[in-house]
């Protein structure tokens, strides 16, 4: 235990900067005692006594304590939203005292719908990425549901400002006068039925999320498991039928690896008639199949397929084929990066290697189908071979504007 | 001379200067040199509460 006895702020749960939660965890009270002690002075006197606040936050050391980025970002930006809205309050009170004011049964009236609306279109956006997710799953299901319950509240929030806007204006415009007592009874007994109706509400509004959530985590295993059906066990039922053709079976478990990693990045299906990195990754799979020699694939940016760019996936294809031909066992690369002015491929391998000066002439595959391929679009390709060490093909090609 | 910057906490050195400009303020009320309404005390009290919020989430968010 630590014996360090300074009362210290409570950032961790703070409602504005933690002084509430730091003197009720030092007096082992709920925060919510000292939250309404507080708001009870601020309002008796006549807010000045919020001060007392600013004071305690001022002399008030925060508890040292690391919190998730998310949470730190968050926070921040309620806390700036506020602080401007605050600021901007401040200027409004400003006119109003040097006279530059229109009424303030409009202005006020407004204000407050402004921060009403505010308030739902910041609702409507998407909730900022998590860098730090909590590791167990009951961890994000609450998570999730407290966010939602918040979210829930705050449109609540947003609405009752923004009626309330509306009937502030009604009666600083004498519309409600008419009605009197009877409007001011209803306000009391709507305010009193929304207070006694907010923890519930609270409730149903966290079981809501929590039974979404639950949905969402069933649909996703049920589609995991009808993936897994046609995909994985389905190629291993084949396996286990093709067990004495070892090259069969390398294929089929290459061919579902390839499958599986798309599917586990999300990545949408090839579209290798349209876009350079797609047909590059379509020549490789092709190859792969009919030659059964593994391909690793790396594509660094994409762009549209235009003449030029489809003679150099020509010719990375037949430079994969030899590859593929005479590299045996050895694995082949084939790396390609689209830039802004011109697009460049390489194909290596680990395999036996030539010298590409001793290549009989009558041999087309290289100097036509590659080397000539692309010259013939204004691009360049270079054979770095060395017997026994391999061989690298650099294919390079500029981009059409 | 870093060290001590790094110690620097800017929320409580904004939440100090506003309450020392606000303390400020009401002595001179009280000593009659200025005479502020309420609605100027108002328009303080939301600007000191205004920048110390904006300092706090700056901070915040800089970690």
């Amino acid at each position: 235990m630590s014996a360090d006895r300074t009362l210290r702020r409570d950032p961790g749960n703070a409602m504005i900067a933690g002084v509430c939660a730091g003197i009720a965890r030092r007096l082992g009270v709920d925060p919510i005692v000292p939250r309404v002690g507080f708001v009870v002075v601020a309002i008796g006197t006549s807010g000045i006594g919020a001060l007392a606040y600013l004071a305690l936050w001022a002399a008030m050391p925060a508890e040292a304590r690391e919190r998730p980025e998310r949470r730190r970002r968050r926070r921040g930006s309620w806390r700036i939203a506020t602080g401007v809205a605050l600021l901007a309050l401040s200027v409004l009170l400003v006119f109003r005292q040097l006279g530059v004011w229109w009424s303030d049964a409009l202005v006020w009236p407004l204000v407050l719908a402004a921060f009403g609306v505010a308030l739902l279109i910041s609702l409507t956006r998407p909730a900022p990425e998590d860098a730090a997710e909590p590791a167990s799953e009951e961890a994000r299901r609450r998570r999730r549901s407290r966010e939602a319950a918040g979210r829930l509240s705050l449109a609540g929030f947003g609405i009752a400002l923004v009626l309330g806007a509306g009937l502030l204006f009604l009666w600083a415009r004498g519309v409600l006068n008419a009605a009197g007592d009877v409007a001011l009874a209803a306000v009391v007994v709507i305010v009193g039925v929304g207070l006694i109706l907010a923890p519930l509400w609270w409730r149903f509004a966290r079981s809501l999320a929590a039974e979404r959530a639950q949905r969402i985590r069933s649909q996703e295993r049920a589609e995991l498991s009808a993936h897994l059906h046609d995909s994985v066990l389905q190629t291993l039922a084949l396996v286990q039928r093709r067990a004495d053709d070892p090259a069969d079976v390398a294929q089929l478990a290459r061919r579902q690896e390839r499958e599986l990693r798309a599917w586990l990045a999300g990545a949408p299906p090839l579209q290798p008639d349209e876009r350079v990195a797609d047909a590059l990754r379509a020549a490789a799979i092709e190859v792969e199949e009919t030659r059964g020699a593994p391909i690793e694939v790396v594509v660094v940016g994409d762009c549209p397929l235009d003449e030029p760019l489809e003679a150099l996936v020509a010719a990375a294809r037949e430079a994969l084929t030899n590859a593929a031909k005479f590299a045996a066992d050895g694995q082949i690369r084939l790396y390609a990066e689209v830039e802004d002015e011109r697009v460049t491929a390489y194909v290596d391998d680990r395999g036996e290697g030539f010298d590409p000066e001793r290549v009989p002439s009558d041999r087309r595959g290289l100097r036509e189908s590659i080397i000539g391929r692309m010259e013939r679009q204004g691009g360049h390709a270079e054979v770095r071979s060395q017997p026994g060490r391999g061989t690298e093909v650099e294919l390079s090609v500029g981009r059409r504007r | 001379m870093s060290r001590m910057r790094d110690r620097v906490d800017l929320t409580s050195l904004v939440a100090g200067a506003a309450i020392a400009v606000f303390g400020a303020l009401i002595l001179l009320q009280e000593e009659g040199t200025i005479d502020l309404e309420a609605g100027w005390f108002l328009a303080i009290v939301a600007a000191a509460t205004g920048v110390v919020l904006l300092a706090s989430g700056m901070g915040a968010r800089r970690g």
